[in-house]
């Protein structure tokens, strides 16, 4: 006998919603979570249908339709189904999503005691497959771990001299402070400059297995002023499908801005983007992304810099670890080097 | 950057606690200190406090004025009383000759110090 369907399955369908927010792409905004929010009142409506008189098999047939729809439209909102997502509706409703398309490998590179920095760093695609938004926030997901984080940055550390030579200045600054303001003021600055460079690390090596070159900061004119592109993306070696309506064909370039901030400055981080910084991307005629932290879910006006970057022809992408955890797993690596850890 | 907060006289207690915790873990260094300076950011941003934002090298200069008008211990200190506030402003309108970036200092110091504001300094 099959078990009753209650309120707790369909509470169920609605957390797997909501963490479809994970992974490759922004998470639905104000719209999204109404339309959605429709979807679930109209699939808590046919539970209470199917617990007054209705049967428990029409009712399931229900609620894989529904769970089907409220799938689609988190994806559409958010560009991204992640793998919970995927796990979570595979489960309760037979539908198959998600990480299944990832390319072979990537499983192999989940997050824990096994993570290898530079196996991860090497990595390569399979030849040939479509690259989807799933296969992106497979490839990151990693380094979401504060521990394979930090054994990322202490790889980079080995094999990138511009990245040794900045974590030495930021320790002879924490070093050579001698007062609560200049310890604070070597802090924030190992969490502005040294952050930013550990998040645009973790795009290029993310990133590049899937390109023929990489061109780091080039310099564009545009009607609004010159810019510098933290990374341009040139000749995928598959195609992509990022998002819907994002796609970059094989041999296609795509030109990514990366924004690793708390919250509160990633607002004016992705208005500088929409306002700038894209329009260097449109110059050259490629496809524009805009990767940022994670701590993009936290915005309180997550929605309107997200349309302010997708007017200006580009996506949001969250892909990098939140700020707050890099930051912390560059000062364990700070003390490391300094013998304090 | 370095952002000054005058912080209204029913949160300086509670300013002072938050600044003594974090100095003290500035002085440690554990990864806590970061959550630390976030802790304390937000307090000061969500206390209504008036900021005074001076780039690297206008406080470097007005640190300097400060130092050589017998405030330069302040100037490493991340939390002034409003006793030290008063000092503070009171060394810097000691100076004939000011430079820009001091005069600005001090003339918000003259604002904040009758209203009995202690002050936070944080760099960004």
């Amino acid at each position: 006998m099959p078990e009753p369907i209650t309120m707790t399955t369909v509470a169920a369908v609605a957390e797997a919603g909501a963490t479809a927010g994970e992974g490759a792409a922004v998470a639905a905004g104000a719209a999204g979570t109404a339309e959605v929010g429709g979807q679930l009142a109209a699939i808590g409506e046919a539970v209470r249908t199917a617990s007054v008189g209705g049967t428990t098999e029409a009712f399931v047939g229900t609620l894989k339709m529904d769970a089907s729809i409220v799938g689609e439209t988190m994806l559409s909102r958010a560009e991204a189904s992640g793998a919970a997502l995927s796990e979570a509706l595979g489960r309760s409703t037979s539908l198959e999503l998600g990480r299944s398309s990832a390319p072979r490998g990537l499983e192999t590179l989940a997050s824990g005691p096994a993570f290898d920095a530079g196996r991860w760093t090497d990595w390569q695609p399979t030849s040939g497959e479509c690259i989807s938004p799933e296969s992106m926030a497979e490839r990151f997901r990693p380094l979401r771990d504060a521990g394979n984080l930090e054994s990322y940055a202490k790889h980079l550390e080995q094999r990138d001299s511009g990245f040794r030579q900045e974590l030495t200045r930021r320790s002879h600054q924490v070093s050579e402070a001698s007062t609560p303001a200049e310890r604070d003021a070597a802090l924030q600055q190992l969490r502005r400059s040294t952050a930013g460079r550990l998040g645009e690390a973790i795009a290029k090596d993310g990133w590049a297995p899937f390109f023929e070159k990489i061109e780091i900061q080039k310099v564009v004119s545009t009607d609004n002023g010159v810019t510098k592109i933290d990374l341009r993306l040139v000749g995928a070696r598959q195609p992509m499908v990022l998002g819907r309506g994002f796609s970059v064909e094989k041999g296609g370039n795509l030109s990514v801005e990366v924004k690793v901030g708390m919250p509160e400055s990633l607002v004016n981080q992705l208005h500088h983007a929409a306002n700038l910084q894209v329009l260097g991307h449109r110059v050259l005629g490629d496809k524009s992304l805009v990767m940022v932290s994670r701590d993009v879910y936290s915005m309180v006006s997550q929605r309107s810099a997200r349309d302010a970057v997708a007017v200006s022809g580009s996506r949001v992408m969250a892909l990098a670890p939140d700020k707050r955890m890099m930051d912390e797993s560059l000062l364990r690596l700070l003390l490391g080097r300094m013998g304090r850890a | 950057m370095k952002c000054l907060y005058a912080i209204p006289a029913d949160n300086t207690r509670e300013a002072e606690a938050l600044c003594e915790t974090y100095s003290a873990s500035l002085e440690a260094l554990s990864t806590n200190t970061v959550a630390l300076a976030d802790d304390l950011r937000a307090f000061a941003e969500s206390a209504g406090a008036a900021v005074l934002k001076l780039d690297d090298e206008d406080w470097l200069v007005a640190q300097q004025e400060l130092k050589a008008h017998g405030g330069g211990a302040l100037a490493g200190d991340i939390y002034w009383s409003r006793e030290a506030a008063r000092r503070v402003l009171s060394a810097l309108n000691g100076a004939s000759d000011s430079t820009t970036a001091a005069r600005a200092l001090a003339s918000w110091l003259t604002n904040q110090v009758p209203r009995d504001r202690a002050v936070v300094l944080l760099a960004s």
